[in-house]
Parts: structure tokens; C-alpha cells; sequence
């Protein structure tokens, strides 16, 4: 598909003379005008013409008109916040239209297009290309997402959310069950105070006395039992629930390509598993049943009211709508500063989180001071912010009290009245002056209802959109099964970039037989650690192919390359627990055997052992330290015992000393026999073994062969070479 | 030369330009370079040395600093660095002022007609120096940001980045909107 969007009908009348009526092939807008105003501008291009139409005050104004064949090449300058799309005219460089960052694919998409039409080709279709947006509203899409944060029907959310108490159910009405009742009794007390007051102390019937006062001890005993156990069961439903929807969500996490943690701040991620669950789970365990009760509650003192005295019952409500709309507002505005309050003192957090992690290089630097100084201003915001805070709540909450009170004074006067003209008893009206006493409750909360439910089905909303977030490879049952790989890679014009339309890799062609060691050469960007990227399918091929053993590796199965693929990383990444586990971490069911035969050819063994714990050493958070090295064999340790086909080394030498780089050489020329191995390395003097150098320069082939045949054709890595060398030089002289 | 003979300014220039030399920075002064267009493409010469067929401008302290200490580039290396623009004639000033303006492309909010809160995000109809524009924000404190230079930058769920200047008394309205929220 190419990129067409829907062309308004005057854009479509100015263009129409121009195009000749042929087909439009390519219909794509721009947000900004050349001079960087925020308004439409058009592109149409056919098969032979192409048309840019800009939209300013007065109108559709063509700003450009060519003839296809006049454009030589199309290209997208990308810059801060915006880009322009540029086209050769005749030998001249033209910009076309002017973009926002937010449509830098769409263009990216539009120039390849244009590019391939100006030529006679047939352009690609790109179905990324257009910036995703709900259909219904227009409400932009996150990438990876079709869940529209704005239309999502609140009743799917939440029927959704049940789905997960469905097993619970027995219990879920159990516990509903016991609320509903909970909230009976808790209507009995003004009703038997009234019996108390008109049919037994006025009238002196000592003999009932007992008996109502049993009923109403019983009462309040019963109330507290019934909140006891469904408060328990409540509680233990909401954490079962919440337990199944966490579990699914980090299950899911797990499967998620990196590429979606490239785009997002891990700390974001955590929150969402952590905070938003923590909201459902209070939810499940808690709110539902309280709004639920709450509800029937409000309904059980109005019915009670009217029942008493219908004229005090309606007298009670005059306060009602007043009520009902300051809660809104105050709510509001309470909402507003506390939540001012919430982000300065995370600001705060963060902050001095900064300054005590960072501790060291303040000493260091004698920047005592400054730091005190900054945290002393983010504390001084903490505290105005705070002060507010409370200083609206003192202000609030008395007057919205006071309101939500004054129903009192309305039946006191007419109540009163009543009681003075012998029309009600004086036990009626103090129980209907109890019954508006509680009104206050189920009210603020059935008011509040919209205000809550929108904060639980964002929490839902965000939980269910990781989880409708596409899996790495979610038709597992079509992928090609290889369990015994033998490590041909074949890269055939591949293309690549993490912003598709900035590519990082351009058309590399390369095939690497099984066993072969290749190392990769070139500046920092040069597209190294992105070639080893791929291979791993920690990103996928836009263009072009990637073929291991004959098949596109997009098609194999994703847990047969992983398990078959061996990284030692540039920064080893160690998680918490023992030296061993770590070590075996790519092989569970790895014996002590496997592990010290591993170690010790990682050159790790005895270092390993002259630690007090030895293999059982803790590592990682709060663990012990270990050195740049150190980390490195183990990680290599970790790498031949998985035994992988095809082994990818990524700066593995890159940050120790000359005595532990020659035991990691040592350890891992042990590694490399009989894997296809691709091997980056910053000291060029340790990619001398490699079979081919493929030297990358700005993501293309620069030049490929032996150390020696490069040496001998004086190219870029003649001169990566020499200036290397005369660094070394250098350091000897400054030595 | 006797070292004592020269003023301390003239030692202050000596150090400068000997910390220049040693971290490589080529600073162009008026008259090191000419800035022409040709073929729609902006170029820069270097008298008696070559012609770059095309060229850029970077800031370097975009906010505090928008027209000091500007890197002129080909491709991915410098050809060296300007440190006031104002020091050159109008003529190449209009050129690299509009290759800067090329590349950075952050709109200004000057009023708020109205807020509206949406799914924990916000939904913001504003003015801006480039015009108006619906800017919808996931919550509003994680899309908004502060820096030392007194800027506050909103960005939007599409990515697209919109600025507002704190200390500038213009947008006084809206910094008090802020300001009750962050």
C-alpha cells in the first residue's frame, strides 16, 4: 500500500487540472507550511506529475507542479522537531514541503515512494507509514498499540477486568451477599432508636426495652461480623485476581521484542506492573464491593427517610444538588494540588537520589554545596507545593462539610414544627435527622463514581495495552523448527534502521559460512553493534533478507536461533543470586561439573575460587563487586557452556587491562573453534585470527578480507589501523 | 616572545587559543569563510583550501545560547565552529540563521484556550508562535519538562515538542497554568 490519505475536496479541485484526471498514487499531508507555520500542505503525485499544494488563509495554493521525469532523486532531511523533503529538479535541490517530527515515517515512506516513481519503478508499499489513529475518533494510536486510550468503552474494560473474577464467582456473590446485608443493619439503629424513643420511653413500656436494646446490640454485632468476613474474603479474592492479571502481564513483558523497550523508559514499564496492578488490585479487593454497597446504602436511607415522613425525607435532599456540585469542584481542586504535591515530591525523590548515588564524584569535585543547594531549592518547591496543599484542604473541606450538614437544619426547623404541631413524633424526627447524618457518605461516593472508575479503567487500560501490545513471534505453530543450526548466514541487500526511515544499515550483502569468524570493523555508529542486532532478531529486517541455513530468519522459530545463538555483551549483565547460577544461567539443568569445566576454560576459575564463597559467591545487586573482567569471563563461561552454533562477541575485551585481555583471549579463542562467529572489537590487534574483516562505514560494506589483504590495500582500515597504532605509540611516549 | 611582556588579556588569548589547538576546535572568524547559495543548496568555502557543497548549522547551547557557538558541518564532521553570529556580516547571518531555523523546529505556546483532562491525559487547545494546535499529552507531568534555562518544554503522545519559555512575561498566563500544576 502506498502512502495515500484522504484527499479533501479542494485540494482535489485545485489539483484536478494539473493531474489530468490520472490516478493518484500518492496523497500525503504535512502539519507545517515551508516557513514552518502550523497548517496543511499536500502532496499528489501520479505516475508522471507531481503536485505540492499549501493551504494558507486564503486558500489551496500550488507550490509546486513538475513532471516526474524532470526529478532525479527525492530524500528526507531530517532535523530537530521537523524535516523536509527535498527533490533534484533539473539539477537544482528543491524543498517540497516541510514536516513535524511526529510524520518523519510517513515522509520517509513518501520519498522511497517518489524516489521509485520518478524512476518508472514500482514503489514499495510501506503499511507502517501512516501515523496510526483510532478510526473512530482520530485520537493518535501509540506505535505497536490499536487500543484508542480515548474511545475504549468503559463497560469493555471493565467486563474485561470481571473476566479475570469469573473462576471467583461463588465467592465474588458470596461476598456480595454479606456487603448487602452488612448495609441492612446498618439501617436498623436510627429506625430502633425511634421505636425506643416514641413507642417505648415516652409511653413507659419498660417491658420492650430489653429486647430492642438486644436487637440493636445484635445488630451492630452481626454488621461487624459480616464486614469482618467479607472484608477477609474480599481482600483474598482482589490479590488472587490481581496474582492472574500481574502474572499475565509479566509473562507477556517477557515475550516483548526490544525494540519496545527501546521505546519506553523501563521505569514506566515498571510502574505499570507495579502501580496500575496495585490500582486493580484495590479495585477487586476493596472498591467494587464498597461502590456496590454504597449505592444500595444511598437507596436503603432515602427509602428509610420517606418512609418515616416523606415531607422531612424530600426537606433532607435541599441540600443535595449544592452538595453534589461542590464535591465535584472540591474534589477538583483537592485533586489538582495533591497531585502537584505527589509530582514535586517524586521530583524531590529524584533528586536526592541523584545526589547520594552520586555521592563520590561530589566529593570528589568538592560539590558539597551545590548539591545541598539544589536539594534545598527542590525541597523549598516540595514545601510551597505541600502548604498548598493543605492550606485548600483547611479551606475545602470544612465549608464542603458545613454543606453537606445543613439538610440538619432544614429538618430541625421543619421537623421541629412538625413535633410542635403533634404531626410526627419526636423519635421520627431524630431518626430522620440520622438517616441524613449518613446521607453524606453514600452520596460523596456515588458522586465521586465517574472520578474513580476513570482512574481504574486507565489502570486497566494500561495493563490490558501491554498485553495487546504483538508478541516477537506470535504464530509460533507457522515458524520453521531448527533444533540443530549449522551457522550459515547469508545478509542479502539488507536495509535496515531503528526509525525505519533512518536507516542505519544500507543494502549489506555478505554470506558467512558455518564455522567462519568474521570481525567487525569500523568507527562508533558504523552499523556494527546493529549488524550483530539482527542477528540476534533482536530487531527485524525492513529490507531485504537475513537467511540462516537457507531459511529467512524471520520464519524460524524464535526460541530454536535464541537457544542456538551465544552473546558475550560488552557489559556483561549479572542478575542476583550466586556465581554459579549465573554461570548456568544459559543451561539449568548445567551440573557443578559443566560449570567448573566451563570456568575453567573461561580463564574464571581461579579467581572464582579464591573468593571466600567461592562459585557460591552472591553476584549483582548488593552482591560482590566484581571487576570489569572478572564479569567478562563469566559471561564467557556462561557462553561456552551454552554451547551456541553461532557466537556473537561484542566488545568483549574492550574495558580490561593487557594481563586479563590475554587470559580473555586466551579463553576465548577456546570459544570460537567450529562457531560462526562474529567478533567487534575497538583493539583491531584481536580480530587478527578472524578469517574476514568486514569494515562498515556509515552503515555500507567499506571493504572486506584478511587482516593481511586489507593491510595491503591501504583503505579505511589501513588507516584504523595506522591510528591505532600511533596511539599506542603515544601512550608509550606519554608512559 | 617574553611571555611577561604581554597584557593579561593578551595571555588570557594565548591560553585560549593554545587549549583550542589542543582540543582540535577550528573557530571561524569573519573573513575565514564564504556562505553562498547555488542550485537551491546552501554551500560554505574556506578561501584557498575547498568548497563544502553542502553544509549545516547546529547550536551547541540551543536554549540558553541560540546564536553562539555554532557548529558548521558537512555530513557528520565539523568544519568548524562560530562563536557569535552577530560577529558576521547580515549577509551570512541570514544564511546560517536560516539553515538553523531548518533544523529546529519547536513551537512556541503563547495562551491556552482550554484544558480538558482525558483518560489521565490532557488534552490542550493552544496558540502557538507557529499557530494553533490541539496538543494531546498522555499525563501531563510525564510529558512535561523542565531545564535550568528557565524552559519547559510539553510532549505530545506523536512525539511533536512545544516550548514554553518560563521567564518570558508574554506567556505569563500560561506559566501560571503551569505553574498550579507542576
Amino acid at each position: 500500500m502506498l502512502v495515500k490519505e484522504a484527499i479533501p475536496q479542494q485540494i482535489n479541485d485545485k489539483a484536478g487540472r494539473r493531474l489530468d484526471g490520472s490516478e493518484i498514487r500518492i496523497a500525503a499531508s504535512s502539519d507545517l507550511s515551508i516557513d514552518g507555520k502550523l497548517t496543511e500542505t499536500w502532496l499528489l503525485a501520479t505516475d508522471k506529475r507531481l503536485v505540492v499544494i499549501g493551504c494558507n488563509g486564503q486558500g489551496p495554493d500550488v507550490l509546486h507542479d513538475y513532471d516526474l521525469s524532470a526529478i532525479k532523486q527525492v530524500t528526507c532531511d531530517s532535523q530537530i522537531g521537523n524535516g523536509f523533503l527535498d527533490a533534484v529538479v533539473d539539477g537544482q535541490t528543491v524543498t517540497l514541503l516541510r514536516y513535524s517530527s511526529a510524520q518523519m515515517r510517513k515522509f520517509g515512506a513518501v520519498a522511497k515512494q517518489l524516489d521509485a516513481l520518478s524512476k518508472g519503478d514500482e514503489p514499495k508499499p510501506d503499511p507502517e507509514a501512516l501515523p496510526k489513529r483510532c478510526p473512530k475518533c482520530n485520537f493518535p494510536l501509540e506505535q505497536d498499540s490499536t487500543v484508542c486510550a480515548n474511545c475504549t468503552r468503559k463497560h469493555q474494560v471493565i467486563i474485561r477486568l470481571l473476566q479475570y473474577a469469573k473462576p471467583h464467582w461463588k465467592t465474588g456473590l458470596f461476598v456480595l451477599l454479606l456487603i448487602l446485608g452488612d448495609y441492612v443493619l446498618r439501617l436498623l439503629p436510627p429506625y430502633l432508636q425511634k421505636v425506643l424513643v416514641d413507642d417505648i420511653i415516652i409511653p413507659r413500656k419498660s417491658d420492650l426495652l430489653l429486647p430492642v436494646v438486644i436487637t440493636l446490640a445484635s445488630a451492630g454485632l452481626l454488621a461487624m461480623f459480616s464486614s469482618m468476613i467479607h472484608g477477609r474474603l474480599g481482600a483474598w479474592m482482589g490479590s488472587r485476581i490481581t496474582h492472574t492479571i500481574r502474572m499475565a502481564l509479566c509473562e507477556h513483558l517477557e515475550k516483548l521484542s526490544v525494540s519496545y523497550f527501546d521505546k519506553r523508559q523501563t521505569g514506566a514499564v515498571m510502574a505499570r506492573v507495579n502501580q496500575d496492578t496495585a490500582e486493580l488490585q484495590r479495585f477487586l479487593a476493596d472498591d467494587i464491593y464498597f461502590f456496590i454497597g454504597n449505592c444500595f446504602y444511598l437507596i436503603g436511607i432515602l427509602a428509610m427517610m420517606l418512609h418515616l415522613n416523606w415531607k422531612l425525607g424530600l426537606v433532607a435532599l435541599i441540600p443535595a444538588p449544592i452538595s453534589a456540585f461542590m464535591t465535584l469542584k472540591v474534589m477538583r481542586g483537592l485533586r489538582r494540588v495533591w497531585r502537584r504535591f505527589w509530582h514535586r515530591r517524586s521530583r524531590f525523590g529524584a533528586v536526592l537520589n541523584d545526589s547520594l548515588s552520586g555521592v563520590r564524584t561530589v566529593k570528589a569535585f568538592a560539590q558539597e554545596e551545590r548539591e545541598a543547594a539544589r536539594l534545598t531549592a527542590k525541597s523549598g518547591d516540595l514545601m510551597v507545593a505541600a502548604a498548598e496543599a493543605e492550606a485548600t484542604w483547611a479551606l475545602l473541606v470544612p465549608s464542603f462539610l458545613f454543606v453537606m450538614g445543613s439538610g440538619a437544619f432544614f429538618i430541625w426547623y421543619f421537623g421541629g414544627l412538625q413535633v410542635i404541631d403533634d404531626e410526627i413524633k419526636l423519635g421520627t424526627l431524630m431518626a430522620v435527622l440520622m438517616y441524613s447524618a449518613m446521607l453524606a457518605q453514600p452520596l460523596t461516593i456515588v458522586i465521586r463514581l465517574s472520578d474513580w472508575l476513570g482512574r481504574v479503567l486507565a489502570a486497566a487500560e494500561r495493563v490490558f495495552e501491554i498485553m495487546d501490545t504483538p508478541i516477537e513471534q506470535p504464530d509460533e505453530k507457522k515458524a520453521v523448527r531448527m533444533p540443530d543450526i549449522r551457522g550459515h548466514i547469508e545478509f542479502k541487500d539488507v536495509t535496515f534502521g531503528y526509525q525505519p526511515h533512518n536507516p542505519v544499515l544500507h543494502n549489506i550483502t555478505l554470506d558467512v559460512q558455518p564455522g567462519e569468524m568474521i570481525g567487525l570493523v569500523g568507527h562508533s555508529g558504523a552499523g556494527k553493534s546493529t549488524t550483530i542486532n539482527l542477528i540476534c532478531r533482536f530487531y527485524t529486517v525492513q529490507e531485504g533478507e537475513l537467511l540462516i541455513d537457507g531459511v529467512n530468519i524471520k520464519d524460524i522459530h524464535i526460541g530454536d536461533l535464541r537457544s542456538q545463538i551465544g552473546i558475550v555483551p560488552q557489559e556483561p549483565y549479572l542478575f542476583a543470586g550466586t556465581i554459579a547460577e549465573n554461570i548456568a544461567y544459559s543451561k539449568a539443568d548445567a551440573d557443578i561439573e559443566d560449570i567448573i569445566r566451563a570456568s575453567k576454560a573461561a580463564n574464571a576459575h581461579d579467581f572464582i575460587v579464591n573468593f571466600p564463597d567461592g562459585y557460591e559467591t552472591q553476584v549483582g545487586e548488593r552482591g560482590q563487586g566484581l571487576s570489569g573482567g572478572e564479569k567478562q569471563r563469566i559471561a564467557i563461561a556462561r557462553a561456552i557452556l551454552h554451547d551456541p552454533k553461532i557466537l556473537i562477541m561484542d566488545e568483549a575485551t574492550s574495558s580490561v587491562d593487557t594481563e586479563t585481555e590475554k587470559q580473555i583471549q586466551e579463553a576465548l579463542s577456546r570459544l570460537v573453534k567450529n562457531r560462526t562467529t562474529f567478533a567487534i572489537a575497538h583493539r583491531l590487534s584481536t580480530l587478527r585470527n578472524a578469517d574476514r574483516l568486514l569494515v562498515l562505514d556509515h552503515g555500507k560494506i567499506a571493504e572486506m578480507g584478511t587482516h593481511d589483504e586489507l593491510l595491503e590495500k591501504k583503505g579505511v582500515y589501513y588507516k584504523l589501523v595506522e591510528t591505532q597504532r600511533e596511539l599506542a605509540q603515544m601512550k608509550v611516549v606519554d608512559g | 616572545m617574553d611571555e611577561s611582556m604581554l597584557s593579561s588579556q593578551e595571555l588570557a588569548e594565548e591560553r585560549r587559543k593554545a587549549a583550542d589547538e589542543a582540543a582540535h576546535v577550528r573557530y571561524l572568524n569573519p573573513g575565514d569563510f564564504i556562505v553562498f547559495e547555488q542550485d537551491g543548496v546552501f554551500r560554505l568555502t574556506l578561501p584557498d583550501d575547498r568548497t563544502y557543497l553542502k553544509f549545516s548549522a547546529y547550536r551547541t547551547f540551543p536554549l540558553s545560547m541560540p546564536e553562539k557557538y555554532i557548529s558548521l558541518r558537512s555530513d557528520m564532521d565539523e568544519i568548524g565552529m562560530i562563536r557569535d553570529l552577530s560577529d558576521f556580516d547580515k549577509g551570512t547571518q541570514q544564511i546560517i540563521r536560516e539553515l538553523l531555523n531548518r533544523r529546529y523546529f519547536v513551537p512556541r505556546v503563547l495562551k491556552i484556550n482550554g484544558a480538558k483532562e482525558r483518560y489521565g491525559g490532557m488534552v490542550l487547545d493552544v496558540e502557538t508562535d507557529r499557530g494553533r494546535k490541539l496538543i494531546i499529552t498522555k499525563s501531563l507531568h510525564e510529558s512535561l519538562s523542565e531545564n535550568a534555562a528557565g524552559r519547559c518544554f510539553i510532549t505530545d503522545v506523536e512525539g511533536n515538542r512545544y516550548e514554553i519559555n518560563m521567564d518570558d512575561e508574554s506567556s505569563a498566563e500560561v506559566v501560571t497554568w503551569i505553574q498550579q500544576r507542576i
